[in-house]
């Protein structure tokens, strides 16, 4: 259970200003897949930085699980980023190491070394992204939506509780958008990882997701199931994102 | 014709091979050991810098400082200054031995630099992911930056060498030793024109030669893009 209480994020630059947020207050239930849902600038990728502190909050607290990791520095922070994991809309791939040594990485992390049985399970890993063949090439060589699956098998290969997708789809076609939407989807199913989304696209949450937060202006502005939110929307932003808006007007 | 060719090799062929073997030392050594001191140099810089990993305003800024210096001082009066360094360090102020201490802080400022730029050019997402894995600092260097950098230090490589292969023949105004020193005392001091060809058609085969080797390897370990 992750809860997000009253996080506030300020930048000193005016330019940054767009993606900060006031005041936020969320809370993602184990097992869930939720979107955070907003228009670009909206703070929605600030937000789910700071849940793995790659970005610090000015303001607020981050608990998980009861305990507050927002202070966390050194060893503690390293390994509270291993029980959630992330997946870029750029991929993050090192370009100069195979996939398999990708997928190896988080365990490099964690002990300085990667073990024969670390690369069996990344084997394991790569076959249920169904890129197992794949395991010598480079990122290079790999179309964008292989890239994705690749970066899939890296992010489970900590055992994570949370994974966080930053605009995970956002450069794929819609073909590839399906493959790792469903993937993540029945990942979800069968180990019960927490999965929070970010996106712009209502189509996303409306595919994967159960719950749905719309952030406007670093805000939250609506939240609850998508059924909810879909049959209904009160914000102007909810309304916008799914074009239920006059365009004459 | 052949006859004027096997005379002057007969009369220069050591001297030239010497100076060759020379320059060649110089060269290499003092590179190698700027290379250790830059690298550590370029790292610091990079993670320091604002934004990055461990951003250190001060300890940037006063680096950035003392690489700036190392690089204004012209590499002759550098190599003069430093005499009194260098006798304490390798005993001599002169010969081979003598001017790899000034080459070395002349060249760990420029490879700092060298270093900094290649590691810049990593793509963020793919440090930011590093990270998001809970590596440590000094793991997302040896095991990401780095490797990743790779092939654009190893082009910073070719383009130190030739830089270096520069100083060592301004070295040679002062007695280093070395193809710069033969290019001086025998060409220029003594008008001997071919001498001066020969050893600036042996610089250009020695560039030439560094290029296309560090070219070589940078294409071979380049994974960034389809091969």
């Amino acid at each position: 259970m992750i809860e997000i209480q009253h996080l506030t994020k300020a930048y000193d630059s005016a330019a940054a200003s767009a993606h900060a947020l006031d005041d936020v207050s969320i809370s993602i239930a184990d097992g869930d897949i939720v979107g955070i849902i907003g228009m670009s600038g909206a703070g929605k990728s600030t937000l789910v930085r700071c849940i793995n502190l790659l970005e610090r909050p000015t303001a607020g607290k981050i608990v998980v699980d009861g305990q507050d990791v927002t202070g966390l520095t050194g060893k503690e922070l390293r390994s509270y980023r291993r029980r959630v994991a992330m997946i870029f809309q750029s991929f993050g791939l090192l370009a100069q190491k195979t996939v398999l040594d990708n997928v190896c990485f988080p365990f490099r992390a964690a002990s300085g070394r990667v073990t024969a049985e670390n690369r069996e399970r990344a084997l394991e890993l790569l076959d249920m992204v169904g890129l197992k063949e794949k395991a010598s090439s480079y990122p290079s060589q790999l179309s964008g939506g292989q890239q994705q699956r690749v970066a899939i098998a890296r992010a489970l290969a900590c055992d994570p509780e949370y994974i966080l997708c930053d605009e995970a789809t956002s450069a794929l076609d819609p073909a590839s958008t399906n493959t790792i939407l469903k993937l993540l989807r029945d990942i979800n199913r069968t180990t019960g990882v927490t999965i929070i989304v970010i996106t712009h696209s209502m189509g996303v949450v409306e595919k994967i997701c159960r719950n749905v937060v719309v952030l406007d202006h670093g805000r939250v502005v609506e939240q609850g199931s998508v059924g909810e939110v879909f049959a209904n929307p009160v914000s102007d932003a909810a309304q916008v994102l799914l074009e239920r808006v006059d365009w004459d007007a | 014709m052949p006859s004027i060719v096997t005379e002057f090799i007969g009369q220069y062929g050591e001297l030239l091979g010497q100076g060759v073997l020379d320059t060649l030392v110089m060269l290499f050594i003092s590179t190698a050991i700027a290379y250790v001191i830059g690298t550590v140099l370029g790292v610091v810089l990079y993670l320091t810098s604002p934004g990055s990993l461990r951003p250190m305003r001060a300890l940037n800024a006063v680096l950035g400082w003392v690489v700036n210096i190392g690089r204004s001082l012209p590499f002759i009066i550098l190599l003069i200054s430093l005499m009194p360094v260098t006798s304490a360090l390798v005993g001599t102020t002169s010969g081979v031995r003598g001017v790899i201490p000034p080459l070395v802080v002349s060249t760990a400022p420029f490879v700092a630099r060298m270093i900094e730029q290649s590691l810049a050019e990593v793509p963020r997402a793919s440090v930011e992911a590093a990270e998001a894995c809970g590596a440590s600092i000094p793991r997302i260097v040896v095991s990401a930056l780095l490797p990743e950098a790779l092939p654009s230090i190893v082009r910073g490589v070719s383009i130190t060498l030739i830089a270096v292969l520069g100083y060592t023949a301004i070295a040679g105004a002062v007695g280093a030793g070395g193809l710069g020193d033969i290019a001086i005392r025998y060409g220029y001091y003594r008008f001997e024109d071919e001498m001066m060809v020969v050893t600036v058609v042996l610089l250009i085969i020695i560039v030439q030669l560094i290029q296309s080797a560090c070219d070589f390897i940078a294409r071979k370990i380049d994974h960034r893009t389809q091969a």
